[in-house]
This record gives structure tokens, C-alpha cells and sequence, in this order.
């Protein structure tokens, strides 16, 4: 596994907008949810936008990150994911987590697995779980 | 090269993490006799202080004492007027809680959007407890502040103008005189926070005319968990204390107490004595060195580091140029990408900088920016360091743009 944290993958996730939310001026559908988290020690804003389906899936899921490129790559994944229901996304959570302590890497998580030894970016990796689980706690 | 890296005991680390330390702002090193201060303040001297009758109470006590002295010296003040801190956090929030109990709801007190919020906050808390008004002046485009916006935001409303005396984001040092000049003329207190200038003097706090300073003693070769609040005697006398207990009464009964003179009287408690020892001998040894040729050595590396990030397209720096009235603190921002991630690839340089808001997020929202990366020098700092952060920053942008 690379050493180096900006990998050509983890760069490539960071600028994939195929998950970006559309501009704010489009009228949003009624029944989106716009949920956001923050790193106040590094300002890494994450706001994500979904469509919620039956009780605990998703129909849509969309971003829009102001932050570093791991907290956008990490988020980029999230969204390809589009958990099924919550928990699909407690699971991946704590294989994410688990990674990020030495443990086995998820595969499509790999671009992200060098930010293990960098304790201070765990939480640019754990941001849009933040945000995602707060879709579930208030939409 | 100069010989300061020689009293710096982190460079004789056979290894040492972050060997290009660009991160002064934040946290300077630790200077040779500050550290063996503490050691012996911790190993020889280490007893409570000002009530023991025994020797090494003593001891402890005349060594605190001589390091408020050595440390009042250091800024042309008398050791009465110098207070024991944690830092210039505890320093703003003391004086900002004493001078609110003396403030009129309506009373002005003027500030910047450059801040540090160690210097916003305590502000707005009074807006809060005592009804005051907040007024903050904007800066412009490069985050500098306007001296005229400056000037119409100060009215005979204005009690306190609390500024910094340099910026940790931009390095720009404030015109002293130009605004003592405002301030006095409506009969404000002028209160300058000196986190990041305090090392750059000497600050002669009597020519300066200032009414109160606020330091960090790990900013000036010093401790950590040490700082000095410097206010005029006459200002101390007025204030009320933020902490009350132990060292700081005069008569205690079970319903009531008075309290010491300044400046026991801000010290509840037991203060850090070893770290206040070792900050004593920070600014003793400060006081021995070539301060024209420090300055000096740390402006042509800054002019290096300047002129360097110059040739690289992406980075465009905020604040004053070369020729600006600046210390060695400079931020960048490296267009399309984001500070955290170009203080990572510095640090595969091993290059330490800081990357963020800086706990100033009322300038980043103003610059629209998420954050800069910031570099600081040192005495200690040399050439290959610049050179070192240079190259970094040239594959930060190449990695990340
Ligand atoms: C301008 C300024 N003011 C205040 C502070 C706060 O200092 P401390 O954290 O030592 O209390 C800092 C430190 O970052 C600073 O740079």
C-alpha cells in the first residue's frame, strides 16, 4: 500500500463531482433533507442532501464539501455508497473506524487507508458519517 | 549563518521531528536557560511559594519574585505591575472581566476583525454581562486594517480599543502611535494584545504608552502554561479579580473577603513557579542578545520566503509585502487547495506549519477563505528551512492543484 496520502485515487475521489449537489438555485424537491457537519478545529464543512425511502434507506444522496481532499474524498464514497438502510452505514462506519485504528481496510475505502497514521486527518475521513447519520436523526 | 540555533536544545536532537519548525507563531522553542531554569525550579526549588518559612519555600519564592522582575524589566515596567497567567488567553479574559466592572451599558469597546479570538471573546462576553457595544473594524481585500476605518469607528463612547500588537495570520505589526493617538484623544484604554510581538522587540511598554499588554510565555523561548498581564499601576488598582482563593485576600471571614494588592490579587492559587522561573530567564537571556541583528536575520528570511512564493503562480500571500511593517508570520493560500492538505505535504517535507483559521474565523469569513497556511520564523530559523518550505509548497501545489 502507498504511503502517500495524496494518491492519484484518493486526488481523483476529492475532484469526482458525479456526487455534487446541483447549485443551490435549483429548486430543491420537497421532500429533500439537508443536513450538515462541521469540524470547528479545522472548519471542514460537510453538507449532504437526501431522499429518504421507506424507513431506513435512501433514495438519493448528494454533497457539498467545503474542506480539505480527504474529508471530499471520504465524502465522495460515502455518497457512491448510498447506504441501502442504516445499518449497511453503522456497518461501514465501523469498518471505516476500524481502519483507521490499523485494522483491515475496506476495499473501495483504500485510496483513504494512509490517513490511518495521520491521527490529526481521522476526523476529515469520519465527517460525512457525521453528517449522514444526522439525515436519519432529523429528516 | 548566526549562532542562536546553538542555545535552541531541540536542534541537538540527533532526529528531530519537524526539522524545518515553521510554526513559531504558534509555539516557539524553548531557549537553553529557560529550560534549565525549570529543571532546577522543578528539582532544586520546587516548594510552594510566598507563605513558607522554610528554606526551600524561601527560595521558591525569591527565584518567582526575581522572575517577575527580570520579566518586568524586559518591558520597561515595574515588577508590581506584572501579573501572572496561564497564557495571553487568561491575560485578555482577567483584564476584559476587571475593566467590564467599570463599563456603562452603551460604553464602546473597539476591536478588529483581525483578532485573535483570545481577544474577541472576552469582548463579547461583556456585551453580554455588561450591555456594552462590540464595534469591530472591518480590514480590507488582504486583510489589512484600515487606520481611517479605525479612526471613525473610535467615538468619545469609545472606553477600551483592545487590537493586536502584530497579526498571527498576516504578520502585520499595528502603527502604535497612530493609535494611541485615536485613543487618547477620546480618553479609551488601549490594551494590545502581545501574543506574537512581545519576542520582536524589545517592546518598551512605557514608550509605547499603551495602558495594558497580554504575552504568552511558550511565544517567547519560554514555558508553556506561563503568560504575563502588564497593566498600568494605577489601572491594576482598580480592578476587580477573575479568580478568588487561595494567595489573593487580605482578611477572609466566613461571609466575606478583601482582597491583596495588585499583583496578588489576579494570582489565586498556586502560580506555575517554575514555568514563571523559566520565563524570567526566556526574556533575561532575550535581553542579552543582538535584538537589531535577530530582527534582521528573521526579516531576510521572511524577504526570501516572500520572494520565493512569489515565482509560484497558485500561492498568493495575504498581508504586508517585504517592505510592509511586518514580523516573520506569513500566510498563503494556494488556489484549489486546501490549507490542511498543503500542511500535510509540508510535513513529508518535514516542514511543520500551521494550516487552518488560526482562531480567527471572523477574518477567514471576511477574506471568504476556509483557512491559510501560515509559516513563522524564529531566530533560530534558517536558509535551509525557507528553502526547505519553498520546495514543499512547489509539490503541494503540484499534488494538489
Ligand atoms: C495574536 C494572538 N493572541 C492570542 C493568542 C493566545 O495565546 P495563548 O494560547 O498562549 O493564550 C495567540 C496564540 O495563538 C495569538 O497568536
Amino acid at each position: 500500500m502507498s504511503d502517500d496520502l495524496y494518491g492519484a485515487d484518493l486526488m481523483a475521489l476529492a475532484r469526482d463531482g458525479r456526487h455534487a449537489a446541483p447549485p443551490a438555485t435549483t429548486p430543491p424537491p420537497e421532500d429533500l433533507v439537508e443536513v450538515r457537519a462541521d469540524n470547528p478545529l479545522c472548519g471542514d464543512r460537510v453538507l449532504l442532501f437526501a431522499q429518504r425511502e421507506g424507513q431506513d434507506g435512501l433514495a438519493t444522496l448528494t454533497h457539498r464539501v467545503r474542506g480539505c481532499a480527504v474529508c471530499k474524498a471520504a465524502t465522495t464514497l460515502v455518497c457512491a455508497a448510498i447506504p441501502a438502510n442504516r445499518t449497511r452505514l453503522d456497518a461501514l462506519e465501523a469498518e471505516v473506524r476500524a481502519m483507521l485504528d490499523g485494522g483491515p481496510v475496506p476495499p473501495t475505502f483504500s485510496p483513504l487507508a494512509p490517513a490511518a497514521r495521520h491521527a490529526s486527518r481521522h476526523a476529515c475521513v469520519l465527517l460525512p458519517f457525521e453528517a449522514l447519520r444526522r439525515v436519519w436523526a432529523e429528516g | 549563518m548566526s549562532d542562536w540555533r546553538t542555545w535552541f536544545p531541540f536542534l541537538a536532537e540527533p532526529q528531530p521531528l519537524s526539522p524545518h519548525y515553521l510554526d513559531n507563531a504558534a509555539t516557539t522553542q524553548i531557549v537553553r536557560p529557560a529550560l534549565d531554569a525549570l529543571i532546577r525550579a522543578e528539582v532544586q526549588l520546587r516548594a510552594n511559594v510566598h507563605r513558607a518559612v522554610h528554606a526551600r519555600g524561601e527560595a521558591a519564592t525569591q527565584a518567582l519574585e526575581q522572575a517577575r522582575t527580570a520579566i518586568a524589566a524586559a518591558f520597561g515596567v515595574v515588577a508590581e505591575e506584572i501579573i501572572f497567567t496561564s497564557g495571553t488567553t487568561h491575560a485578555l479574559n482577567l483584564l476584559a472581566n476587571g475593566l467590564g466592572a467599570g463599563l456603562q451599558p452603551g460604553d464602546q469597546v473597539v476591536v478588529s476583525a483581525l483578532e485573535h479570538h483570545a481577544n474577541l471573546l472576552p469582548w463579547q462576553q461583556l456585551v453580554r454581562t455588561c450591555g456594552i457595544r462590540l464595534v469591530a473594524v472591518p480590514v480590507d481585500g488582504d486583510g489589512t486594517l484600515s487606520l481611517t476605518a479605525l479612526a471613525q469607528a473610535i467615538t468619545p463612547r469609545t472606553r477600551v480599543v483592545a487590537l493586536g500588537h502584530a497579526s498571527n495570520v498576516t504578520g502585520a505589526v499595528l502603527d502604535v502611535a497612530a493609535v494611541r493617538a485615536m485613543s487618547a484623544a477620546v480618553g479609551a484604554k488601549l490594551v494590545l494584545d502581545g501574543a506574537q510581538m512581545a519576542r520582536h522587540g524589545p517592546v518598551d511598554l512605557m514608550a509605547l504608552g499603551v495602558d495594558a499588554y497580554a504575552c504568552s510565555g511558550h511565544k517567547l523561548f519560554g514555558p508553556t502554561g506561563i503568560g504575563v498581564l502588564w497593566a498600568k499601576a494605577d489601572l491594576l488598582a482598580t480592578l476587580p479579580p477573575l479568580l478568588v482563593g487561595g494567595s489573593m485576600i487580605r482578611q477572609v471571614t466566613l461571609d466575606s473577603a478583601t482582597w491583596a494588592d495588585p499583583p496578588r490579587r489576579f494570582e489565586a492559587g498556586t502560580p506555575p513557579i517554575a514555568a514563571a522561573i523559566g520565563l524570567g530567564a526566556a526574556l533575561q537571556w532575550l535581553a542579552t542578545q543582538d535584538h537589531a541583528a535577530m530582527l534582521d536575520h528573521e526579516a531576510r528570511l521572511t524577504q526570501r520566503l516572500l520572494e520565493g512564493l512569489a515565482q509560484i503562480s497558485a500561492v498568493r500571500v495575504l498581508g504586508p509585502g517585504v517592505n510592509g511593517a511586518r514580523i516573520g508570520v506569513v500566510s498563503l493560500e494556494v488556489a484549489g487547495a486546501h490549507p490542511h492538505d498543503v500542511c500535510q505535504i509540508l510535513d513529508r517535507h518535514g516542514v511543520a506549519a500551521r494550516g487552518g483559521h488560526h482562531c480567527c474565523q471572523p477574518l477567514m469569513a471576511a477574506l471568504d477563505l476556509d483557512g491559510t497556511t501560515r509559516l513563522s520564523t524564529a531566530p533560530y530559523t534558517s536558509q535551509a528551512d525557507i528553502d526547505a518550505a519553498l520546495t514543499a509548497i512547489d509539490d503541494a501545489v503540484r499534488t494538489l492543484t
